[in-house]
């Protein structure tokens, strides 16, 4: 049987990339220079500046770039913008549209999968599925903490996706929604911030526990952090309370046994790599068995979401620690 | 973290204009968008405010329907101010509020969407 292989997608050098230091193509050159797996994902709303509607020209010297330095597309990840009016959601119609697309970019750029986001519903899934077909494109709906193969919407999605069999619709797992702890690294920044109350972040590292251990609700816990970062007027720091209780997921891995079949991608999601070459928050043995073991054969995409709690950690170097990880595992 | 405030604080032909970037890791729909201004202590009308980016000025508050119209990643825009009187030269103290409402990541039983807010603030001097 054959295994997953290893791949990386270019999330994981945001900081690099945001502060000039490598272009899009520099980045790519550099993947394959350092040898970061075969395949490679990419970021539409990042990488490209006529995404989503991607012109012939963007998409010719894509492929020739990826052609000279010997990699292969593996998703394109694509955003279901589902809020982008704060007066209201987007209707079904317009989802389709920005599910059509999105098709219709990965299909330029050569890309077999395109990631979507839970914003997608079953039925816009269903109605762009004629398009995705027609142009060879899956669509792969992301699993993200705080969602998880059970949470309802994913159980309507996969409700919808066993009925049409259609080989086309399926999910994208991140390691990110089966963690143990809440990073380290992650803390210590968040302790850092000037306008960090400790009373609060003592209070979300008690209300991740609650949540983890299944005492609570993980989405009731959320919502109680947020209402109290709000009235401790810690605006600023809103954003790493919803983190600490959104990104840092508590579902078994072997609960992703559940949807194995309909896995299109993976997103190997990590946070830190410690000296004796693990990670520390996230049952890295445990999942990469069970993608392997469940008879997983696609890519395992390298995403390193750290960056901004290790501001000097290397990036390239991070990817490169975690795919010997990754790669030991396979081997055991 | 990214220099938010990042350039020169420059005079143009009406009043004055401060170069920001944002904190996010991909392009944003200017529906998304919303930011303030405070200079040298004092709050900015909204409506003396323009935000340019792509090479358009847009008024703040045509912003909020502009689904199709995004802020790249690496750029940076530039929040143009009108003044009724020319600006003196020397140095200003310069806050900005940047507020986005990141569209895919909301609660499907609440509604609730995440806004991040930052919150710039920079001694500049005008020359």
């Amino acid at each position: 049987m054959s295994s997953p292989s290893i791949g990386v997608t270019l999330f994981s050098f945001t900081r690099d990339y945001r502060k000039h230091r490598y272009t899009f193509e520099e980045l790519i050159r550099k993947v394959s220079e350092r040898n970061l797996g075969g395949a490679l994902e990419i970021v539409g709303f990042q990488s490209l500046r006529d995404y989503p509607n991607v012109s012939d020209e963007t998409a010719r010297r894509f492929r020739r770039l990826l052609d000279e330095v010997g990699l292969r597309p593996s998703a394109l990840s694509g955003n279901i913008d589902a809020a982008r009016l704060g007066a209201r959601m987007m209707t079904h119609d317009e989802t389709v549209e920005v599910i059509e697309a999105q098709i219709e970019s990965a299909r330029k750029l050569g890309y077999p999968v395109l990631k979507v986001q839970f914003g997608a519903s079953a039925d816009a899934l269903e109605a762009a599925l004629p398009k995705a077909e027609r142009a060879n494109v899956k669509l792969a709906v992301e699993v993200h903490s705080p969602h998880h193969v059970r949470h309802p919407t994913m159980l309507a999605l996969r409700e919808r996706f066993e009925k049409l069999e259609s080989g086309f619709l399926g999910f994208v797992p991140d390691f990110g929604a089966s963690m143990n702890a809440i990073p380290r690294s992650f803390l210590d920044h968040w302790r850092r911030q000037p306008d960090a109350p400790s009373e609060l972040i003592d209070f979300t590292v008690g209300a991740w526990g609650r949540a983890h251990s299944g005492e609570a609700d993980a989405f009731v816990e959320r919502e109680q952090v947020l209402k109290k970062a709000i009235e401790m007027n810690a605006q600023t720091t809103v954003r790493l309370a919803w983190s600490a209780m959104t990104l840092y997921g508590h579902q078994r891995p072997a609960d992703w046994l559940e949807i194995m079949p309909l896995v299109f991608h993976v997103h190997a999601k990590f946070y830190e790599i410690d000296d004796a070459g693990n990670e520390p928050s996230i049952a890295y043995d445990e999942l990469v068995r069970t993608f392997r073991d469940g008879g997983y054969q696609g890519v395992l995409s390298s995403e390193w979401e750290g960056a901004a709690f290790l501001p000097d950690a290397d990036a390239l170097e991070m990817v490169e620690r975690q795919q010997s990880l990754v790669s030991r595992i396979l081997a055991s | 973290m990214y220099e938010l405030i990042d350039g020169p604080l420059r005079r143009t032909g009406d009043g004055y204009e401060i170069p920001i970037r944002f904190d996010w890791y991909r392009s944003l729909p200017l529906s998304c968008v919303s930011v303030s201004v405070r200079f040298d202590g004092l709050p900015v009308p909204d409506d003396a405010i323009r935000f340019h980016v792509n090479e358009r000025d847009y008024a703040l508050d045509e912003m909020a329907a502009l689904v199709d119209e995004f802020w790249f990643v690496l750029d940076a825009a530039k929040l143009r101010i009108r003044t009724e009187e020319p600006v003196v030269d020397g140095t200003h103290d310069v806050e900005v509020e940047i507020a986005l409402r990141i569209p895919y990541l909301f609660n499907e039983d609440t509604g609730n969407v995440l806004t991040v807010w930052s919150r710039p603030r920079a001694t500049m001097v005008l020359a």
